[in-house]
């Protein structure tokens, strides 16, 4: 019986190794990454521009073209979105495709032929693009995910990216929708003084998109457009001069550059005007939120908040109106501590706007206050300061207010409001900005 | 119900007193039964008294009882279906006959029919896909073989279509190998997968259902198995079998050599297994199984007994998802499967789960007299549990059923598509049927060229446990009337659970960070780190990231029982005491909750208890009507106390136990042709605590990963038992079985939505309207007609008849709630879409089985004696219905701005077509 069970075993282990082998270690498939299909091409995209140079909305192309081009922006950053832009030695076009992470099968460098027969040629905002369908106002819509491979053939990588050089804008807005989506590098420009130390763009529960003006060292200007949902919406733009590469594009009549990633601005010289680049902002509050203050609610019920008004909208609000009725307030919004050490030149400004009969807004610095406590436990000096004093919210600048006093001290600056049962102004305050160098 | 159990017991110390009063016409007769081979208890074995239409069945002890025997001189007949059959004549003279013990021999020839097909069925739990709680289960259908029509049933027949006796979950069951606990420790959940494949050596069994009570343990509200696997309880017998299926698997081999004591009073046991497909049923699943079994015994002076087990089921396994309607009306087939695609010409799955487990139990029975026995056990288990995902960066979902492929989103939820053309809607149709498995090759594509860090990788969700199990109990009999119980069960268990890079998919390395954190705090990169104590993010193949956690468990619990056998009434009280306690310590410190993420986190303790109780009261012999309550107290699991386990220490406010109430009564009849069962139930849970964990698309900027807590959750379980077995002959037979439930909330639970990808963000707090929803348990209502004929000559035939309705789609909670319906007219169509409950389709199935046993050995003379062959086979949905769903649950996603209950569309599950088994073994 015991042979018998152990002839068995034997026999049942080497049907099973025979057998039951499954095989279950994966090899990789071969990289394609190389391979050029080279499908026959038989149009540049500047033909195809030109062949539907009358057109104002989509139209399907009914043509059995074929075009090929080198990408120049994906969606890696997620500064472009659901778009690819491909450029030829002819022009550049932009193709709608409704799918994200397109970089991964899309990435900048990679050259791609598309199959144009049964797409729509269509304009978002005046801006040439091919999509899959008619979309809203002259636009296309995208190709579908799935339907991705039947339209855009994908050839090798890496290739050069086509760049157009220019230095300064005026030859840039000279040849102006020449340049339409291709991909421009201009050199000696820089970011306007009034953007510096701004993020890229605002969050996107704020607004979808923001405008950063870029000038030249002649004057000439032109917006940067950045996405809220780029990945580098939050991080804060740089001060110096140099080169910036972009995908030149247009939203109706103001042409816009749209970099890919970061990368794409070298400003790293000095300004036009001399200055180093290292000029910082120890504060440019847009006031999308309150983080870089603490409220000190030192009577009444009502509180400095945010308001959906703006210069641009939000910024920082504060009323003892509430009601129909007016409240005796006191309420101090402090900065964060400023630390002054290392700068020589130290200025200061902000944005206001007042409404309503009652006390001005007033604005002070201190030395000695701690972060914390009421503000009666510090010293407070009043700075002198613009404010509006029309009636009805209009935007004043406070004036450049010198603080190269206070230099290697840290500082604290507030904004004081009060307000009476009887007479209580309403203020909003916007784009607070403390630059040193 | 307290005042109901209450009730009960006044009853019985009234039938107790009666007792002295009774006339002493007539009597309980007991005895026990013990296989002539080994000397162990023979249980499950049919005892009746033909003239009295008496039927009975020995209990795992191998003991049997009659109530109500006239005086006069019985014919008592032993065995029937699988021993041998033996006739004694009983003189009954007194209140109380026992007639001791009886050997009885089993009868090879006779055909087993379905277990030798247990378990099969492997059901995939909800969809891990789109959330990130990922907990698959690999659960057999439910319960185990018995003699009782009901259960019998309820466990081969419905539990193929997801049928759940009562509607309870899978943890009110409490299983039990040679005395040690075998539910997890943290679901509660049986895993009968880590005995898969062992099914020769797994047979003893002893059941008890509802709120019966067991001589081993307390018992779950749905009853108690408790297998005795050591040696001493196999029979001596050498067997090889092979089976051939279309399931989970297509073939199996199993080979089994026990020894039977010898003169030294040694028993061994030895058994392997090996199951495997390289296609299951579903297309693109594998099965790759091997089962190991060795346990020892030695019987010192039949008063010791030493039992080594140890066993274990390596396994390794492509799983199937459930989809979209949508998605499998477009591929042609309701058995789409979205987790597999091919590579290099061969499918590969994405989701393949890899588990071995292995189990050491120590055990020792004394047996220092015929009326005390102890038993006493000492466990060990350890080893992996591993499930594979798809993890992806910054790169387009790989899931080839991702709502946003699905042709309906084109069409539906993007206005320009409203000027598609109809030859474009084809094309975009026929994209995504051509793109409906995973594009592997692009997904390598991917991680190519993106200079070396992947975009896509294959993650292991890996559970690492080691768990110490003891346990001992005691049985005493006090008298001819009364046993008692009592035992005490230890459990403690580490488990490590990680996420481990499995294969970077042709690229070089993977970066450790949380890309929905990143998103949000992009310019804050110490925000995104899953690691901060590790600022080194570069994850290689085999390195842990994403999450990593010890958890340590320690439950401990006294239990006792009396049971009371009277001639004219039965009653029994159990309770039991203890703690339930966890602790997670986190090994990661998360950059979004630096503070509560890592380190020891608070215990979690719990007091748990419950009494249960009973009385049945014997018509007569024949006739039984019984009654029993229980109310019990359960700790909440991890998953449901933690907000996020994997990341967090921070529990819900104040977790507390979930209370449960049941209380079942009902008729029994007991006779040699007939067998009727009508039971009633009724079970009230109470606080039940369910998070669940999605991508919550709220309004305004609440989009997020969100714990979704439900807190106080009520629920009930009521309905109807019946079965009744009538014998035409002794042939021929017939079983109808009806099960008919409602399980369905009670209440409207408080609910916090808490964002993982933020910090302090305020948590929102919403009202789950759930009240008389029912649950999503799979079919509530299930009835079947059996015919069965049994041949002298060892062949059997079944037909079952299958009939299964009321089967609900689960639930989600978010859109039944004030802002999924938030300015819709009420009793409108679309308030109607949003609210209504869908119920899915009545399914009707055929199921035969049959059987054949062949004495070989008395054609072939080189053969050992005895030697047998057999031959089952079993085909499932005979009719091969391929449209039959078996489950459903609906989208935790919800359209809060457009109010379209069909955007983000119920899931589903089906049951397989025509499915069949063949099994021949042979036995020496």
């Amino acid at each position: 019986m015991k042979k018998l069970f152990f002839l068995s075993l034997l026999s049942l282990s080497a049907t099973v190794l025979l057998v039951a082998c499954l095989k279950k270690e994966y090899n990789p498939p071969p990289d394609n990454s190389k391979n050029d299909p080279a499908l026959p091409v038989n149009l540049t995209i500047a033909q195809l521009k030109k062949a539907y140079a009358g057109a104002v909305s989509a139209v399907q192309i009914d043509s059995n073209w074929t075009i090929y081009g080198i990408i120049t922006a994906d969606d890696r950053s997620g500064n472009f979105y659901k778009q690819i832009t491909i450029e030829d030695s002819t022009g550049g076009i932009t193709i709608q495709i409704d799918g994200n992470s397109l970089y991964t099968k899309l990435p900048v460098g990679r050259k791609v032929y598309v199959k144009l027969k049964g797409l729509f040629y269509g304009f978002y905002n005046k801006l040439p693009q091919v999509g899959y369908a008619l979309g809203t106002s002259g636009s296309t819509s995208g190709i579908p995910y799935a339907m991705l491979d039947n339209f855009v053939v994908r050839a090798n990588y890496p290739n050069p990216v086509p760049v157009t050089k220019f230095n300064g804008l005026a030859a840039l807005q000279a040849v102006n929708n020449g340049m339409l989506n291709r991909l421009v590098e201009i050199d000696s420009v820089e970011i306007i003084a009034d953007d510096l130390g701004k993020t890229y763009a605002q969050p996107s529960t704020i607004s979808s998109g923001t405008s950063i003006t870029i000038k030249d060292c002649n004057g000439k200007t032109i917006v940067l457009r950045n996405s809220a949902y780029a990945n580098f919406q939050s991080y804060t733009v740089p001060s110096g001069k140099g080169k910036i590469t972009a995908l030149y594009t247009t939203y109706n009549a103001t042409p816009q550059l749209v970099i890919r990633d970061t990368s794409d601005l070298q400003l790293y010289g000095n300004r036009c005007d001399g200055s180093a680049p290292n000029a910082k902002f120890l504060l440019n509050d847009p006031f999308d939120n309150l983080n870089n203050w603490t409220i000190q609610n030192v009577s009444g019920t009502q509180t400095w908040s945010i308001a959906t008004y703006g210069n641009p909208k939000p910024c920082g609000f504060m009323s003892g109106f509430e009601g129909g009725t007016n409240y005796a307030n006191e309420d101090w919004l402090i900065s964060k501590p400023l630390n002054l050490s290392g700068y020589n030149k130290i200025s200061f400004q902000f944005d206001n706007a007042g409404n309503y009969s009652g006390n001005p807004l007033e604005c002070y610095i201190s030395t000695d206050y701690t972060g914390t406590g009421l503000p009666s436990t510090a010293t407070w000096t009043l700075l002198p300061a613009v404010y509006d004093n029309a009636s009805g919210f209009v935007f004043t600048n406070s004036g450049v207010i010198d603080l190269s006093s206070y230099k290697n001290k840290t500082v604290y600056i507030a904004f004081k409001y009060t307000s009476t049962a009887s007479a209580a102004s309403s203020w909003e305050l916007d784009n607070v900005k403390v630059s040193a160098e | 119900m307290r005042k109901k159990l209450l009730a009960g017991i006044i009853l019985t110390l009234i039938f107790g007193w009666q007792l002295q009063a009774q006339e002493r016409q007539n009597a309980l007769l007991k005895g026990k039964l013990k296989n002539t081979a080994n000397n162990t208890p023979a249980s499950d074995v049919q005892v009746s008294i033909p003239y009295l239409k008496m039927l009975t069945v020995t209990n795992a002890e191998g003991e049997f009882t009659f109530s109500q025997v006239p005086y006069g001189v019985q014919r008592l007949v032993v065995g029937g279906n699988t021993v041998n059959t033996d006739t004694i004549a009983v003189k009954i003279d007194k209140a109380l006959v026992d007639i001791g013990s009886i050997s009885i021999d089993y009868n090879d020839a006779v055909v087993n029919s379905k277990e030798s097909q247990l378990p099969t069925m492997v059901m995939e739990d909800s969809d891990d896909g789109d959330d990130e709680s990922g907990k698959i289960a690999t659960v057999s259908s439910l319960l185990t073989a018995s003699r009782d029509p009901f259960l019998n049933t309820a466990s081969f027949v419905f539990g193929t279509y997801r049928f759940q006796t009562r509607g309870y979950d899978r943890n009110q069951q409490q299983v039990l190998i040679n005395g040690a606990p075998m539910n997890d420790i943290e679901t509660g959940d049986a895993y009968w997968g880590q005995w898969g494949g062992l099914n020769d050596v797994f047979r003893g069994r002893s059941n008890s259902y509802g709120l019966q009570p067991s001589e081993y343990a307390f018992g779950g509200i749905n009853g108690l198995v408790s297998i005795d696997a050591t040696a001493a309880n196999q029979r001596k017998q050498t067997r090889v079998s092979y089976s051939l299926a279309n399931r989970q698997y297509t073939h199996r081999l199993m080979l089994t050599h026990s020894s039977g004591f010898n003169k030294n009073g040694w028993a061994y046991s030895l058994s392997f297994s090996k199951r495997w497909a390289n296609e299951g049923y579903v297309p693109g699943t594998f099965y790759d199984g091997y089962s190991y079994y060795a346990a020892v015994s030695k019987r010192i002076r039949n008063k010791h007994l030493l039992n080594l087990t140890v066993f274990g089921a390596p396994t390794q396994r492509g799983k199937s998802a459930p989809s979209y309607q949508e998605a499998y009306d477009l591929t042609g087939s309701n058995f789409y499967n979205p987790n597999w695609g091919y590579l290099n010409g061969k499918k590969r799955n994405a989701k393949v789960g890899d588990i071995h487990q292995p189990v050491i139990l120590l055990n020792y029975e004394r047996n220092p007299s015929e009326s005390l026995k102890w038993n006493t056990t000492l466990g060990y288990q350890f080893g992996k549990n591993k499930n594979s995902t798809l993890d992806w960066y910054n790169a387009a979902d790989p899931r080839p059923d991702y709502y946003k492929y699905l042709p309906s989103n084109y069409f539906a939820n993007n206005t320009d598509y409203a000027n598609l053309t109809d030859e474009q809607k084809a094309q975009i149709i026929s994209g995504f049927t051509s793109n409906a498995q995973i594009n592997w090759d692009a997904l390598y594509a991917a991680n190519m060229l993106n200079n070396g860090r992947s975009v896509y990788v294959l993650g292991n969700d890996v559970d690492d446990i080691r768990k110490w199990m003891f346990n001992t109990n005691l049985q005493k009999v006090v008298n001819e009337h009364i046993n008692v119980q009592t035992g005490i069960t230890v459990l403690k268990q580490k488990t490590e659970s990680y996420r481990q890079m499995l294969d970077l998919l042709g690229g070089d390395y993977f970066l450790n960070i949380n890309s929905f954190t990143e998103r949000n705090f992009g310019s804050t990169a110490v925000r995104s780190l899953n690691d901060m104590n590790n600022p080194n993010t570069v994850v290689k193949e085999g390195d842990k990231y994403y999450y990593n956690y010890n958890v340590d468990f320690l439950k401990a619990w006294w239990w006792g029982q009396g049971i009371f056998t009277y001639n004219k009434v039965d009653f029994f009280l159990a309770a039991n005491y203890g703690v339930n306690s966890f602790q997670r310590e986190g090994l990661y410190r998360n950059g979004l909750f630096q503070d509560d993420s890592y380190g020891k986190g608070k215990r979690q303790s719990f007091t748990i208890y419950g009494v249960k109780g009973g009385v049945t009261y014997k018509l007569n012999g024949r006739h039984y009507l019984f009654v029993n309550a229980a109310y019990n107290t359960d700790a909440p699991t991890v998953d449901n106390t933690y907000f996020s386990s994997r990341i967090r220490n921070t529990t819900v406010d104040n977790p507390t136990v979930q209370k449960t109430a049941s209380i079942e009564g009902g008729y029994l009849h007991r006779a040699p042709k007939t067998n009727i069962r009508l039971v009633g139930y009724a079970t009230d849970r109470k606080d039940a605590v369910e998070i669940q964990r999605f991508f919550y698309q709220g309004t305004g900027s609440s989009n997020s990963m969100v714990a979704y807590v439900m807190q106080h959750v009520n629920t009930r379980y009521t309905g109807l038992e019946m079965a009744v077995d009538y014998k035409f002959s002794s042939s021929l037979s017939a079983t109808a079985v009806a099960a008919i439930g409602q399980a369905f909330y009670t209440n409207n639970p408080d609910v916090t939505i808490h964002q993982e990808n933020a910090i302090d963000s305020p948590v929102i707090k919403e009202t789950a309207y759930l009240n008389n929803m029912y649950l999503g348990i799979g079919p509530q209502s299930a009835y079947t007609l059996g015919i069965n004929y049994r041949s002298k000559k060892y062949w059997y035939l079944n037909a079952n008849f299958n009939y299964l309705e009321r089967n609900y789609v689960d639930p989600a909670a978010p859109r039944r709630t004030e802002q999924a319906v938030e300015g819709i007219e009420q009793g409108s169509a679309t308030w109607h879409a949003i609210l209504d409950q869908q119920q899915l389709k009545q399914i009707f199935t055929i199921d035969i089985y049959g059987g054949k046993s062949f004495l070989l050995s008395k054609s072939l003379k080189f053969l050992p004696r005895g030697t047998y062959l057999y031959l089952n086979v079993g085909i499932n949905n005979l009719l091969n219905n391929k449209n039959i769903p078996t489950g459903g649950f609906e989208n935790t996603r919800f359209d809060y701005t457009g109010f379209d209950a069909s955007k983000y569309a119920s899931k589903y599950f089906y049951g397989f077509g025509r499915n069949y088994f063949i099994n021949l073994s042979l036995k020496f």
